[in-house]
């Protein structure tokens, strides 16, 4: 699909699929167990590109021409990058109920919703990985990036910046309609040599 | 006798993480699927008294797997690995006739408490 060569291994493309298979399983429980119903799971998909593929690789997975709204997570330390979740789909009345929000439905209730949903997938999601890889990160509070915004016209990464991405996406649908989103998590060029050596001390531990 | 033991995961590092996950000493024959048509084949072939399957593969993936074994008699010991960890997940998997449900990371004590509850000598 991406004309850009993979930086990876065919072993570091298995070890770094299953781990992101782990810690989507346990993402979706987390989410799964704070809004009581069942979250159906899409298989972890890796894409390598550059900065200007990103928003159109998005949509063609997402769908084109539809609004989303986006939260944001960085996160730092032995690696650096950005998780993003993409809502295509949200009910805030349904999630309210379910996460026992009181009071009416305001702009910034509604966006308090959209952080806690992130808080709870992406906090679960890289708590896994840093587990499994033994990598030291820490996750940053979730920052609304959109709300209601034309797919196209996001920006996840400055279209400017060279080098190739890693992006790993992965689709989350609770089954009571209340939300269904994409987590894309992005690695810049400079983290990926770290991700290589995790991996290759993931690998070599087996 | 050594048991024969079946490990089912397309993914290779998936496979190797469950046999490290083994308990040490155990006297078994391990032979290798990367999907559930090779799966089955070794379960006709009689290596798999014992089965560690995983859901998410390609050509036939772990559900249809179970229910082919189930047509054919479903002579042995299924355990399904997964990383869909909800309880939803495993309540179907156990209806389609598996013996346990184990969530990825395989963590190896749990490993020893299924094998142990089936009246494995280890």
């Amino acid at each position: 699909m991406s004309p850009l060569t993979s930086p990876f291994t065919d072993e570091q493309k298995d070890a770094l699929q299953e781990i992101h298979n782990i810690a989507m399983g346990q993402a979706g429980k987390s989410l799964a167990e704070a809004f009581g119903t069942f979250i159906h799971l899409s298989i972890p998909t890796i894409h390598i590109l550059s900065s200007r593929e990103i928003t159109r690789c998005i949509a063609n997975n997402i769908g084109q021409d539809i609004d989303v709204s986006v939260v944001r997570q960085s996160f730092s330390g032995t690696m650096q990058g950005e998780s993003f979740l993409i809502f295509d789909k949200q009910d805030y009345q349904t999630l309210s109920k379910l996460l026992d929000h009181h009071g009416d439905l305001t702009p910034e209730t509604e966006t308090e919703l959209l952080l806690d949903i992130s808080n709870i997938l992406i906090g679960a999601f890289q708590a896994c990985i840093s587990d499994i890889m033994s990598v030291e990160v820490s996750v940053a509070p979730p920052v609304l990036l959109a709300k209601s915004i034309e797919i196209g016209n996001l920006r996840l990464a400055d279209i400017n910046k060279s080098g190739q991405f890693v992006m790993i996406e992965i689709a989350f649908r609770m089954d009571n309609k209340g939300a269904s989103c994409h987590l894309a998590q992005l690695l810049p060029n400079q983290s990926i040599e770290t991700l290589k050596s995790a991996l290759d001390c993931f690998i070599a531990a087996l | 006798m050594k048991t024969t033991v079946s490990i089912v995961d397309d993914s290779q590092m998936a496979r190797k993480m469950l046999i490290k996950a083994l308990p040490a000493g155990w006297d078994v024959e391990i032979s290798q699927a990367s999907n559930g048509e090779e799966a089955l084949a070794l379960y006709r072939q009689g290596k798999a008294e014992l089965m560690f399957l995983d859901l998410q593969m390609p050509v036939l993936d772990g559900y249809k797997t179970l229910e082919k074994m189930n047509l054919e008699g479903l002579n042995c010991f299924v355990i399904v690995v997964s990383a869909d960890v909800q309880p939803d997940a495993e309540k179907v998997v156990m209806a389609l006739g598996a013996a346990a449900f184990i969530k990825k990371p395989v963590d190896p004590i749990a490993v020893k408490a299924i094998l142990e509850r089936f009246g494995v000598t280890l």
